[in-house]
């Protein structure tokens, strides 16, 4: 009976231990599932969010009011205008290098890991966001094309 | 171009442009040279042509970062530390004290020496977006760079830039004497 009673004190305080132990495996498994995300300190890393306490001092020299360029502002109301005109360029990006919206996205899909490092806070871009960076891209690509026309011709008259 | 929010990285922009035929991109230039050629119609002397074309160009990592780049300043001095806090001195004062200035013909607008009395400073033209290029290019090397290489930080902080100041102050000290 003795000895009975004192294992059945010992079990109850194993079980006791057991609930305010740490669960080793389950914090190992949620940290190593955070390292493979997080990549704000990975070397490829270039692109960042801005922190809150510098953007409060002067929001207007963080904040895009023309264009959003990349996923970080993409969507916004203000910035909505230009899409229409970034559609217009990759219509013409397309129908001048007789190139197909796949052939755009392979080359996205070819490289996806190096961009998905280049962003700091954006752990899990989605389709969407490489949708956007296609768009934003040829729409970067096609200005600078223009403007470097509009030099020429400017220049030439 | 110039917020840091809201870039492409460079690489994947190069590769896509990559795909342009011969009637949209005539002379096949590079991501780096169209960037280039519009820059120096809005901010030239932010992209002189002898430091971009020093550049590699498959080591920009995005536009901020490519003007970032171009101002690498050709002498670093070495930082002093336990200088504490120093202001600038007015040109006035300078000037007072007989220093003389001069406009060098360097590229990089952040080379700025002081050697035998001559404050040698590149003009900046300040505009509208001044404050938010340099606000973006320094929150940049400040995440992305190691701490001996944040030129931009020690050109707009004037406690960091303390060696130049230093020097400076040194020369007036002297001159009032």
């Amino acid at each position: 009976m003795e000895n009975g009673g004192t294992s059945s004190t010992n079990q109850q305080m194993i079980d006791q231990s057991h609930e305010v132990s740490l669960d080793v495996n389950e914090l190992a498994n949620s940290l190593k599932e955070r390292l493979k995300i997080e990549k704000a300190f990975s070397p490829a890393c270039c692109i960042y969010r801005v922190p809150e306490r510098l953007r409060k001092l002067n929001e207007k020299a963080y904040t895009p009011r023309v264009v959003s360029v990349g996923p970080i502002h993409h969507g916004k109301e203000n910035l909505k205008a230009m899409e229409d005109h970034k559609i217009m360029y990759l219509q013409q990006f397309l129908e001048q290098n007789k190139v197909s919206v796949e052939d755009l996205i392979n080359i996205i899909k070819e490289n996806e890991t190096k961009l998905r490092d280049c962003y700091a806070e954006i752990n899990d871009l989605k389709g969407k966001d490489f949708a956007t960076m296609i768009l934003d891209a040829v729409f970067i690509i096609m200005f600078l094309l223009n403007m470097k026309y509009f030099a020429h011709f400017l220049s030439s008259i | 171009m110039s917020l840091l929010e809201n870039q492409l990285p460079l690489f994947i922009l190069q590769k896509l442009l990559e795909l342009s035929r011969v009637a949209a991109n005539p002379d096949n230039c590079t991501l780096i040279e169209l960037t280039c050629l519009l820059l120096q119609k809005i901010m030239d002397e932010w992209v002189r042509e002898d430091s971009w074309k020093k550049l590699n160009s498959s080591e920009v990592l995005h536009f901020v970062d490519f003007i970032r780049k171009c101002q690498q300043p050709m002498v670093r001095y070495p930082q002093k530390r336990g200088t504490g806090i120093l202001s600038a001195p007015t040109a006035t004062e300078l000037h007072q004290s007989g220093v003389k200035f001069k406009h060098p013909e360097k590229s990089s607008l952040l080379d700025v020496s002081f050697i035998n009395g001559i404050l040698e400073i590149p003009h900046l033209k300040i505009h509208g977006c001044t404050e938010i290029l340099f606000r973006n290019l320094q929150d940049f090397e400040q995440w992305h760079c190691k701490s001996k290489d944040n030129f931009v930080s020690d050109y707009t902080s004037s406690s960091a830039a303390s060696s130049v100041l230093l020097m400076m102050w040194n020369y007036l000290l002297i001159m009032r004497i």
